[in-house]
């Protein structure tokens, strides 16, 4: 049975019309906000890249079991990078990061192949953030993530060995 | 032009994430929101909002002990008013699959990260202009889900396996 029920608006009580800041204000407040965090950040980041790749070091001479342990450590390690980097100044970094967690999602099975994929954007990465590469890095950005691309689908394209 | 004062708002953020923390409470507060209450752990979340009732609970997906779904889920399955606590679910997934988790789970809105100001704050205030009706069927409770299938996908309503900034659910 369904039930339908309007709810008390407590959000609309509580707001005042026409009595609080605009979005360009709220835009400025945020950048500067940005700004202040932005230190804080990179060094959060560079922590992250480090435990990348040490992870991804791990990962090139693992064995399936720890293989599995390794990719979901660099899972974590990466959506956090994708979720914050691009969020501070770093949209590159977060869209191979986003990439990386989706080769790692993908994998049914432990596959070589795939490992050398992962440990190629790891490498992407860390280049990425070696030479502090803010903004989506131009032409170069484009032609990073579209070999990256190609990498993924040439890997993905191999029978599974997991079937 | 002026916009909505929030002051009186309270807030719960919900993300395992310190430094994602640090942020959406920054923007929170750029937006006038003075009340922000900050949880890594879902479960302490869960208690807060039973007892804070806050306005708003913005929360992320992904995260151990309690996912934002299930985190969503159990919020709506309180007694009123805790039930009707406007849910917006930060996903850092826009697969077909997690979205539609989330939607099933009675979240307000899922957005996906890195969520952009501009969207946070528009769906903020769709809260406050558009109160929704509830439904409560044996197996979902939560805002009335329109899908306007006439529209085709566009920067407020996307397929949920887009790229999306915004899934409109």
């Amino acid at each position: 049975m369904k039930q339908v029920i309007q709810p008390p608006n407590r959000l609309a009580e509580a707001a005042v019309k026409d009595h609080g800041p605009n979005l360009e204000t709220i835009l400025q407040r945020v950048n500067a906000g940005i700004g202040k965090l932005q230190q804080d950040y990179e060094e959060a980041l560079q922590a992250e890249l480090r435990a990348l790749g040490v992870a991804a070091d791990l990962l090139a001479e693992a064995e399936r079991g720890e293989a599995k342990r390794l990719l979901g450590e660099l899972f974590d390690l990466a959506h956090e990078i994708r979720g914050l980097a691009g969020s501070f100044g770093y949209p590159l970094l977060s869209k191979i990061a986003n990439a990386l967690c989706a080769v790692i999602e993908r994998q049914s099975a432990f596959d070589s192949a795939v490992v050398a994929v992962v440990l190629h954007h790891v490498g992407a990465m860390r280049a990425v953030a070696a030479g502090s590469v803010k903004g989506d890095g131009g032409s170069q950005g484009a032609e990073l993530l579209a070999s990256l691309q190609a990498l993924t689908e040439k890997a993905a394209a191999r029978p599974d060995p997991g079937a | 032009m002026p916009g909505y004062d929030l002051t009186r708002l309270n807030a719960v953020l919900v993300d395992d994430s310190p430094f994602m923390l640090k942020l959406l409470q920054m923007i929170l507060r750029s937006m006038g929101i003075r009340s922000v209450r900050c949880f890594r752990d879902p479960v302490s979340a869960l208690i807060e909002v039973k007892t804070f009732q806050p306005h708003l609970v913005v929360t992320d997906m992904l995260m151990p002990t309690l996912d934002g779904s299930k985190l969503t889920r159990a919020l709506r399955e309180e007694a009123a008013p805790v039930c009707f606590t406007p849910v917006l679910v930060l996903s850092g997934f826009t697969d077909k699959e997690h979205v539609i988790r989330a939607s099933n789970s009675g979240a307000n809105y899922v957005l996906a990260k890195p969520v952009s100001v501009e969207t946070l704050h528009r769906r903020i205030i769709s809260l406050i202009e558009d109160n929704r009706p509830f439904v409560r069927t044996p197996s979902y409770i939560g805002p009335e889900r329109r899908i306007d299938k006439r529209r085709p996908p566009g920067p407020e309503q996307r397929s949920p396996a887009a790229d999306a900034d915004v899934l409109y659910i």
